[in-house]
């Protein structure tokens, strides 16, 4: 995949914050091949969280959502290397949390997953 | 009253090779679509507008029309995504300059790009059209009732019955017009 044209796809997810009970609904970007084959690791788990209709989810947030960065070799870029990032959408106190991110590396290609949890960088009082 | 917009690419863009729209002026904003994707999916494609700066430059005594050449718009675009409009700064727009849209797309994509602009009030006009001809007749002497729309038309060419008074004034003193045939304003002292 060449990183001057990228195909994509915006799906919604309900992501429930570190902050229970917070919920909100996020965009989440999945790129694809010029043939429309996905590339972005969406996993079983990560799909049942997905909320359907055809409006698209807002880009605007107050916090920075959780996200794992998964690694795929790609011989066309200088790195060799292609990155795509998976937002979270389970809190760490859920069991699913674990399985989701393990579903990821699971993923076929994915060399290796990198992790950052959620991020306030403002106010807290709405999360509170 | 919905906005127009006019077609300035339609097909398949080039891979290997820059992809350049025809120009365009006075546009709101931009809209891509992509026909040959699901709704739901679209494309991000490094993008950037540049705008072809001829210009009346004065020398000397007279205004002479300089290429000053192309030179990109300084806005963040960085990858369009077929899923938002791009829009043009309203000083772009202003200046009535012509633009041009170039893509650099690494594989062939199908898309449609418009260009959508608002109509000038000309159009708006057109409902009232009685009345303010009503009403310009009954506010106009008889000398000016039948000088002024000669006037206009020397300066214009917006036939006279698109004319149209402001308030109840016995006389119309002084007349400004606009670049272009969207402008007309009257200034009473």
């Amino acid at each position: 995949m060449n990183a001057s044209t990228r195909r994509y796809k915006d799906i919604k997810l309900l992501y429930s914050s570190d902050f229970i009970p917070y919920e909100k609904v996020v965009r989440q970007r999945i790129y694809s091949n010029e043939d429309g084959a996905i590339q972005t690791p969406i996993t079983p788990l990560i799909q049942a969280r997905a909320v359907p209709g055809s409006a698209k989810a807002p880009r605007a947030k107050d916090f920075q959502e959780r996200y794992t960065e998964s690694c795929f070799f790609n011989p066309d870029n200088t790195l060799q290397e292609s990155r795509f990032r998976n937002i979270i959408p389970y809190a760490p106190s859920d069991s699913n949390f674990l399985n989701c991110i393990i579903e990821i590396k699971q993923f076929p290609g994915v060399l290796s997953v990198s992790y950052k949890g959620e991020t306030h960088t403002k106010n807290l009082e709405n999360f509170l | 009253m919905s906005p127009s917009a006019i077609s300035i690419y339609s097909g398949m863009t080039n891979s290997g090779q820059l992809t350049e729209t025809s120009t365009f002026s006075d546009v709101d904003f931009l809209i891509i679509t992509t026909p040959n994707l699901p709704s739901d999916e679209g494309y991000e494609i490094a993008a950037s507008i540049v705008i072809l700066s001829q210009v009346l430059v004065p020398i000397g005594a007279e205004n002479i029309l300089v290429d000053l050449g192309e030179k990109e718009l300084a806005i963040d675009l960085n990858f369009i995504d077929t899923g938002s409009v791009i829009f043009i700064p309203d000083e772009y727009t202003r200046s009535h300059a012509q633009m041009k849209l170039i893509l650099a797309s690494s594989y062939s994509v199908e898309l449609e790009i418009y260009a959508v602009q608002y109509q000038g009030c000309e159009l708006a006009v057109e409902p009232f059209q009685e009345t303010f001809q009503e009403a310009l007749n009954s506010t106009l002497t008889p000398t000016l009732q039948t000088v002024l729309p000669d006037i206009l038309m020397t300066f214009t060419s917006i036939p006279s019955n698109f004319l149209f008074s402001i308030g109840g004034a016995e006389e119309i003193d002084r007349l400004v017009f606009g670049p272009s045939n969207t402008e007309i304003t009257f200034n009473q002292p």
